[in-house]
């Protein structure tokens, strides 16, 4: 009886020492199956397209819009203040450039 | 206490018993006639029985049944009878009294020939006499217990040894020579009664081990004033813990330790998906809360902030069955914090009706205006009255929490096994909120020879009727307070579709931004409807005296259907159209280890180890589906009914991690105590060749008063100190480097695009550094204890997306920060019994803590670049664009009378308090309980929508001031604002703010302007916090109050209970505040420091009845 539960305790705990160590499924576990490192150029295209024609700069210059005016607040750039900005819209030169390729 | 009067009572009944035992009774003997041939020993005495009042007591083995006694007695005392009977036997008898006969071995019973009767009182040190006390002769079973007076008698064998106890007080040992008249006083024990705390993996060790800070609070502080969340009972009780308690629906404190959010675990089991709400009150035998990461380094990187451990319930102490109800319940009655409105002013802008803003027309008197008639649904020139003055709290409802809950435990020989169902129900403020819980948890324990053997298992049903309504935009309190005004009886919308366009239109004044609250809560649904389970099992066998392996497995799994739908004509919810969402969530843990524990003792020197290894595995699986594009059928809430195709989205994260661990515990003579301990991790979120970290952490503790001589009153004292390096690996998926797909974004197309962040580069896990020192120690005979610690945490490596020109083409890079910033801290808890009489006594717990945040080191590319990041600093900073300032700090107006905004940011304080402190009384009066919960923070500010909202709007009670009248009513603008004007000269800033020129001349400002122009400006629109609202979160409150009435003995007896009381309870019942007047500063400010109008704060009182069968 000793020993069989002894040899039990043993096996439990080597096998999970043994388990521990193993990592080779980790690479799978930690890859999102919901994205994918592989699309097809006319997907990249889409953004890029509506890039250029919808929010890049400024709300009001939306060539997609179907409306005229817009009344909730006084427009800054109307009166000349402009604030400061970013070259964040090189940003999309990235997905033009995968596009590219 | 519960278990030790239980087995008081266990022992005074034995002790009864064999009192009665060795006192003579001379009763008159009666006679018998016995005729028997070859009978035994019991047919002897059933013969007796059957002519006298006597019964016979005995032990079953002391009676052989050898049928060899021939007996013939005609009227003959009974004595002679026994005599006879008992001839030859080691049997020996004692008439107890007219109703007993004890029959016992001859052996025990020599000498008692030569008993003598002695007396005695036992008193304290003090001269009160001890009820119950224990007078026992040394070596035998005869004994008995003092009585009101501390009186006993006793016969007792000739140069007995008498031993007297009581609990609380140090045995005493006598011997009686020629005495017959004893006064016995009991000296107080002044040995520490050594408290034992529950230690990551579930372990449990002696408080005095330890050389990190452990805080235990017993399940008791959670079983009487009952809420949804036992969150609530726990605020203040422990020295470190800040709770922030919620004002809304169905939404869970926040439980900040140390700053940081500390892991749950249950039964040693570190659950994914287990909070403290998910826990039945009634379940809870202790809750102890490891501090820091020492104390929490076996559990890894889940540990690092700390871990609050919750020790379930397994059965009870005494053996047998045990049946018991606890039913609490609590009506609101009343409001700590309530947002008030004026009712003077209508809708509108510039002192005219009609616009968004409640700057509108006088009301009440007699002016008129086009208004809304929610009975013809036309506009109508009206009359402006304030016939809706208490919208708010018309539209309220009147809410309650019941939790109940029945518990059926066993206890035998091997084991113990208990069942316990909870019932919650709250019914929240706004209409439509209902919360049901149940929890039903089935949990045991086995031992056989050297297995043992701890199962749990635990069912929540948790269903939520509309989340919806909280927070800034679109809650009720925007809708109706702050964007609301009274010149429109709230009770006249109770109809809230137009007639003939039900499920199209509602009943409201409003198409843009507001609706009406009575169809939000029963148009614009958020319902959740949850199914969590957990399971665990923990076996252990003892190999050896000295070792033992250990297996223990734990999972739980929760499903959660979310359903949200709002109605055609919603203006803020998901889709004017109408929408219908259903979401599925499934998240799972499992965590497995398996250990081998092993304790040996040589002389003074004890060696405690252990080794093992975990398996920890998660997974989150999400399917989300909506309508778009509005509903085809008007009240067709269902997939089915969209318009456009039907957005479908999905999320699947999993994450595992392998460990193993060990730790090795030496002491020498229970005074000196040294613990290692070391965990390797193997986590799936990082690269694989950063996978593995380790995570050591080394703690000590000496008894000191072991040590040295303490004067007498100073019972014990202790120091301790630890230290440890924590990681923590990367979030899941954090290292995939993918393309971001979205379907259907324009004409069916689906775009994809390309992280604009770099990743894929070396990132270590994160760092953190933590070292530890503290004491503890006990005066008076431990009748004042104190407990000190201060910690500090260093943190490094966090993985950030540090920030880079977009001119590479990326907006930033995921690398590892080098700023490192520290946690500072310390928390002392003071306690103790000032008052302690036979009749009463208090209690009292008090915890303070303080913590602080400051930048260690400063990344030179990544960190903000502003001037209060710096070394020694602060990093809980909260910083808003201030108004422009005279040197005195007055406001500097422009030429238009109103402030002046900087346009650069100024840090004006930080998040985070002081001080977070609690204080628990309890007292106790014969039967009756009263215990108590103080507690407060002080310090850390947060920016107050409400208080900003009221204001801007027009709709706040402070508006309603002289010169609005003036200006709405006379027409007269008579507003001057508080501060200076610029007579001349000018300043210049630099980008931080720093003046490089100012050559200003200040006036005080005298120019007039509109009130309601002022005010809008001065309390700036919901996301641009004004200095005037950003406010000190200083508060305390009467946390709990709870009076009990234990019901007395003979009543429980009457009607067949074991115990039983009444009481009545009340939750958060006062508020004071510094700053904090219309919101709850004990929600407060959300992690950024906003405060999102906070629902009105409320009062809850009720009754608590127990009954233990």
């Amino acid at each position: 009886m000793k020993i069989k539960w002894n040899n039990i305790a043993a096996c439990i705990l080597s096998g999970t020492l043994l388990l521990a160590g193993c990592t080779s499924s980790f690479d799978d576990l930690n890859a999102d199956p919901d994205s994918t490192n592989k699309v097809p150029s006319s997907m990249l295209a889409t953004d890029i397209i509506l890039d250029m024609v919808k929010s890049s700069y400024n709300w009001k210059n939306e060539f997609l819009v179907k409306r005229m005016f817009w009344g909730e607040q006084i427009d800054d750039s109307q009166y000349n203040r402009f604030g400061k900005t970013s070259f964040s819209s090189i940003l999309k030169l990235t997905n033009a450039q995968k596009w590219l390729n | 206490m519960n278990d030790r009067t239980k087995m008081q009572k266990l022992f005074c009944m034995v002790v009864c018993f064999f009192c009665i035992g060795i006192m003579n009774a001379f009763a008159q003997e009666q006679r018998v006639t016995v005729e028997l041939k070859n009978a035994t020993l019991k047919q002897v005495f059933k013969s007796i029985e059957g002519q006298t009042t006597y019964r016979f007591s005995y032990r079953n083995t002391m009676i052989d049944n050898k049928a060899d006694i021939t007996i013939s007695k005609h009227q003959a005392v009974i004595s002679a009878v026994l005599d006879e009977a008992l001839k030859g036997r080691e049997l020996t008898y004692s008439i107890v009294s007219s109703k007993s006969i004890v029959i016992s071995d001859k052996v025990k019973q020599s000498g008692s020939s030569k008993n003598k009767r002695i007396s005695g009182t036992v008193k304290s040190p003090d001269g009160e006499p001890i009820i119950g006390a224990n007078v026992k002769v040394e070596g035998s079973s005869i004994g008995c217990i003092t009585d009101i007076n501390g009186y006993f008698t006793l016969e007792v064998p000739e140069n007995a040894k008498l031993s007297v106890s009581y609990i609380g007080y140090q045995t005493q040992n006598l011997s009686i020579t020629n005495k017959s008249l004893l006064n016995i006083t009991l000296k107080e024990d002044t040995e520490v009664l050594e408290e034992v705390v529950v230690t990551a993996l579930g372990i449990k060790r002696e408080e005095k081990a330890l050389g990190y800070a452990v805080q235990k609070v017993g399940g008791d502080k959670f079983t009487t004033a009952k809420g949804v969340d036992i969150a609530s009972s726990l605020t203040g009780k422990i020295a470190g813990l800040n709770i922030q308690n919620s004002t809304e629906f169905n939404e869970n404190a926040k439980i900040i330790l140390r700053g940081e959010s500390p892991i749950i675990i249950i039964d040693g089991i570190p659950y994914d998906n287990f909070g403290l709400d998910d826990i039945a009150p009634d379940d809870i035998e202790s809750i102890d809360v490891l501090k820091g990461a020492t104390a929490s380094a076996l559990y890894g990187s889940r540990g690092s902030a700390g871990a609050i451990m919750i020790t379930t319930k397994k059965g009870t102490d005494a053996e047998g069955l045990n049946v018991s109800i606890n039913s609490n319940t609590m009506f609101f009655s009343g409001y700590l914090a309530f947002p008030e409105t004026q009712s003077s002013y209508s809708r509108g802008q510039s002192g005219k009706s009609g616009g968004d803003y409640i700057w509108g027309d006088k009301l009440d008197i007699g002016r008129t205006a086009i208004l809304y008639n929610p009975n013809t649904y036309q506009w109508e020139e009206q009359e402006l009255v304030s016939k809706g003055r208490n919208n708010y709290k018309n539209f309220l409802q009147f809410s309650f929490v019941t939790n109940n809950n029945v518990s059926v435990s066993q206890k035998g020989k091997y084991g113990s096994f208990r069942a316990s169902m909870t019932q919650i129900y709250n019914r929240g403020q706004y209409p439509n909120q209902d919360l049901n819980k149940v929890n039903f948890t089935v949990g045991g324990e086995m031992s056989w020879k050297k297995f043992k053997l701890e199962a749990s298992a635990t069912y929540n049903k948790h269903k939520a009727s509309n989340n919806n309504g909280s927070g800034y935009s679109g809650s009720y309190i925007y809708d109706l307070v702050i964007w609301g005004s009274s010149e429109y009886d709230i009770r006249d919308f109770k109809n809230y579709w137009i007639e003939g366009k039900e499920d199209i239109q509602q009943n409201w004044y409003d198409n843009a931004w507001y609706d009406n609250p009575w169809f939000k809560s029963h148009e614009i649904v958020d319902a959740y409807d949850t199914d969590l389970m957990n399971a665990s099992m923990t076996g252990s066998y003892e190999i050896t005296p000295w070792l033992k392996a250990m297996i223990r497995g734990g999972l739980d799994v929760s499903t959660q259907r979310n359903e949200q739908r709002n109605a055609m004509g919603a203006n803020y919810a998901w889709n004017k159209g109408g929408f219908y969402g259903l979401s599925r969530t499934t998240e799972f843990s499992l965590n497995t280890d398996a250990m081998l524990l092993a304790n040996k003792t040589w002389g003074k020197f004890t060696v405690d180890g252990l080794l093992g290894g975990n398996i920890y595995y998660y997974k989150y699986d999400k399917m989300k589906s909506t309508t778009t594009g509005g509903l085809s059928t008007p009240g067709y809430y269902s997939l089915k009914a969209s318009i456009d195709p039907i957005d479908s989205s999905s999320a699947l994260k999993q994450k595992r991690v392998n460990s193993l661990y060990g730790k090795l515990s030496l002491s020498w003579d229970s005074t000196y105590f040294l613990d290692v301990t070391g965990r390797n991790d193997w986590s799936s979120t990082l690269r694989s060749d950063e996978r593995s970290y380790f995570y050591p952490s080394v703690s000590g503790s000496v008894v000191l008063s072991e040590i040295f001589n303490l004067p007498s009153w100073w019972d014990f004292l202790k120091v301790r100190r630890s230290w440890t390096v924590t990681k923590a690996d990367a979030d899941i998926y954090a290292n995939n480097n993918v393309y971001s797909v979205s379907t259907n974004v324009w004409s069916g197309m689906t775009s994809a695009s390309y992280p604009s962040t770099l990743i894929g580069g070396r990132v270590l896990p994160k760092k953190a550094e933590v070292w530890e020192v503290g004491g503890a120690a006990n005066f008076f005979k431990n009748r004042l204890y104190v407990d000190f610690a201060y910690y500090r945490k260093a943190e490094s490596d966090f993985i950030i997306k540090g920030g880079v020109s977009p001119m590479t083409g990326y907006s930033a890079i995921q690398t590892n920060f080098k700023e490192t910033r520290l946690r500072s801290g310390f928390e002392i808890t003071l306690g103790g019994t000032p008052i302690k009489t036979k009749d009463f006594s208090w209690d009292i717990l008090t915890n303070w803590a303080h913590d602080k945040y400051t930048y260690q080191t400063i990344d030179p590319e990544y960190s903000t670049k502003k001037p209060w990041v710096a070394k020694g600093e602060t990093w809980d900073w909260f910083a808003i664009y201030d108004w422009e300032r005279d040197p005195q700090g007055n406001i500097v107006h422009n030429g238009a009378g109103l402030p002046i905004r900087q346009d650069f940011k100024t840090k004006v304080g930080k998040l985070t308090p002081d001080l977070v402190w609690g204080i628990t009384n309890t007292f106790k009066y014969k039967n009756i309980t009263l215990s108590c919960t103080i507690d407060g923070r002080v310090g850390g500010i947060s920016f107050s929508r409400t208080h900003q909202m009221l204001m801007n709007s027009g709709a706040g009670k402070d508006t309603d001031t002289k010169w609005r009248y003036d200006e709405v009513v006379n027409g007269k603008l008579t507003y001057i604002g508080n501060g200076v004007k610029v007579v001349s000269g000018s300043v210049t800033y630099d980008p931080d703010g720093n003046v490089i020129s100012d050559d200003r001349v200040f006036a005080p400002n005298d120019i007039v302007v509109s009130y309601e122009a002022y005010t809008s400006k001065y309390h700036d629109s919901a996301s641009n916090p004004s200095a005037q609202n950003v406010l000190d979160e200083t508060f305390f409150k009467l946390r709990d109050l709870s009076i009990t009435y234990d019901l007395p003995k003979s009543w429980c007896n009457s009607l067949k209970l074991k115990s039983a009381s009444v009481g009545v309870t009340g939750q958060n019942l006062f508020l004071w505040a510094k700053d904090y007047k219309y919101a709850d500063p004990d929600k407060g400010g959300d992690k950024y420091g906003y405060e999102n109008l906070n629902s009105p704060s409320q009062r809850y009182i009720g009754f608590n009845i127990k009954a233990n069968f």
